[in-house]
């Protein structure tokens, strides 16, 4: 309960300031909205392969997760905040408050780019629910992760390039994953049956969630 | 060092940034109802000495240690026990006083005293401006509800980093009389080089020599 409540108590915080300053929400998805513009635009009706359509879409999402979740703590330490988060919480309460918003900021995206995506692109959804669960469980390793490296690269100096360059690496197995499923949500085939995609997703999900709140502690506490 | 039954402890510590040295071997304690301040001038450590006293930074050689209720640990582990107000520990510009004092309680996980939090804010002319952004305040009122969460948990220990900057004359005859009141009940360590400040404290720390007096 008390987990819960700590955890909540930097959600919240960080929702009342997100709804205010309107910052990381506002550029993630003008980034979304303006690159899914500019892909259908140059490329039109052109691409149908499902594989190729799910790749346009989480290299978009992925860029734009680069842009918005990287503030979740260089904001903190630019506006002076992070020694009052250390001297009034505890590291993991940070950490899946933090988590949890990204959760909640992406998810916001996606939930407005997704249409815009089968509009615009032309695409066919044919597994709604596949399509929905695998972009839940990338979201939450995406979260998790980009929580973690952003506390890291809070710290640097270069951090706007080295976030990207930290992410990429970590990032890549669900990435490649995400694609690979969401091309099946696309495609005729039922997606359901070989089901390792989704498996490996849950699984990088849990990893990254209870792996970055061990890590967490130390990076919180490094001055 | 005879350990305190209640208090902050400072053992040996040293700090250096790269090769610079700041400072070295400095120990010495304070126990409820004893006011300390550290004394020195602009780069001398004063404020890296309290960062390392609330457990904000690790020192380079030494401990820093608190001690309350029979319990001994770091600074941190005490989070309910410690207030702290410095020009490094800052608010949210984007929340109300109101809403930054209830993230502060739900995050250290007390239970809020609403009726004190109204009587700080009070004594710091700070109760019309409850609900406005923390972003609109002038520097001496932004200065004067750090001090109000500071305060607002009824700390034990209370670490103040030159806690009267940017304060007219009667907001600092304000935290005079809430220093003087909380001194017999309170670890104070003030860091500052304003003799008038140094003037609320017992016991001197003197950093950077003595040239400054």
């Amino acid at each position: 309960m008390d987990f819960i409540s700590g955890a909540w108590a930097v959600m919240k915080k960080d929702i009342l300031e997100e709804y205010r300053a309107r910052y990381a929400f506002n550029t993630t998805l003008l980034f979304c909205v303006t690159c899914l513009v500019m892909v259908s635009y140059s490329l039109g009706g052109a691409v149908t392969d499902p594989m190729l359509q799910s790749a346009m879409l989480w290299v978009i999402l992925f860029f734009s997760a680069m842009t918005g979740l990287s503030r979740a703590f260089i904001k903190e330490e630019d506006k002076g905040t992070m020694n009052t988060l250390r001297l009034c919480c505890r590291a993991d309460h940070v950490f899946y408050g933090k988590t949890a918003m990204n959760f909640l900021m992406m998810s916001s995206v996606i939930v407005i780019v997704a249409p815009l995506f089968i509009i615009l692109l032309n695409v066919n959804m044919r597994h709604v629910g596949y399509f929905a669960l695998t972009t839940a469980l990338a979201t939450v390793g995406l979260s998790a992760v980009s929580a973690l490296l952003s506390a890291i690269v809070a710290q640097a100096r270069a951090r706007g390039m080295l976030f990207p360059v930290l992410a990429f690496p970590a990032l890549m197995p669900v990435f490649l994953t995400a694609v690979r499923a969401t091309g099946m949500s696309l495609a005729e085939a039922a997606p359901w049956t070989g089901g390792g995609e989704l498996v490996f997703l849950a699984a990088y999900a849990v990893a990254a969630t209870v792996g970055g709140g061990f890590l967490f502690e130390y990076v919180f506490s490094e001055q | 060092m005879e350990r305190l039954l209640e208090g902050l402890i400072l053992e040996n510590v040293g700090k250096r940034f790269g090769p610079r040295p700041i400072f070295s071997g400095i120990s010495f304690s304070v126990s409820l109802g004893e006011a300390m301040c550290l004394w020195g001038p602009n780069g001398a450590g004063k404020s890296t000495l309290l960062k390392i006293a609330a457990g904000l930074a690790r020192p380079s050689s030494g401990s820093a240690t608190c001690s309350f209720g029979g319990r001994s640990g770091k600074p941190l582990e005490f989070r309910n026990s410690i207030g702290v107000c410095a020009p490094d520990v800052a608010l949210y510009d984007e929340l109300s006083p109101e809403e930054n004092l209830d993230f502060l309680s739900r995050a250290r996980g007390a239970k809020r005293d609403k009726a004190h939090e109204r009587e700080l804010m009070e004594s710091f002319s700070l109760e019309g401006f409850a609900n406005a952004p923390l972003g609109t305040f002038s520097s001496g009122m932004r200065q004067r509800f750090k001090l109000i969460a500071a305060l607002a948990h009824r700390p034990r220990a209370l670490l103040l980093d030159e806690p009267s900057s940017f304060m007219d004359e009667a907001g600092r005859a304000r935290v005079e009389s809430i220093v003087a009141s909380l001194k017999n009940s309170t670890a104070l360590l003030v860091a500052t080089n304003d003799p008038a400040e140094r003037a609320w404290c017992g016991s001197t720390v003197s950093l950077g020599g003595d040239k400054f007096c």
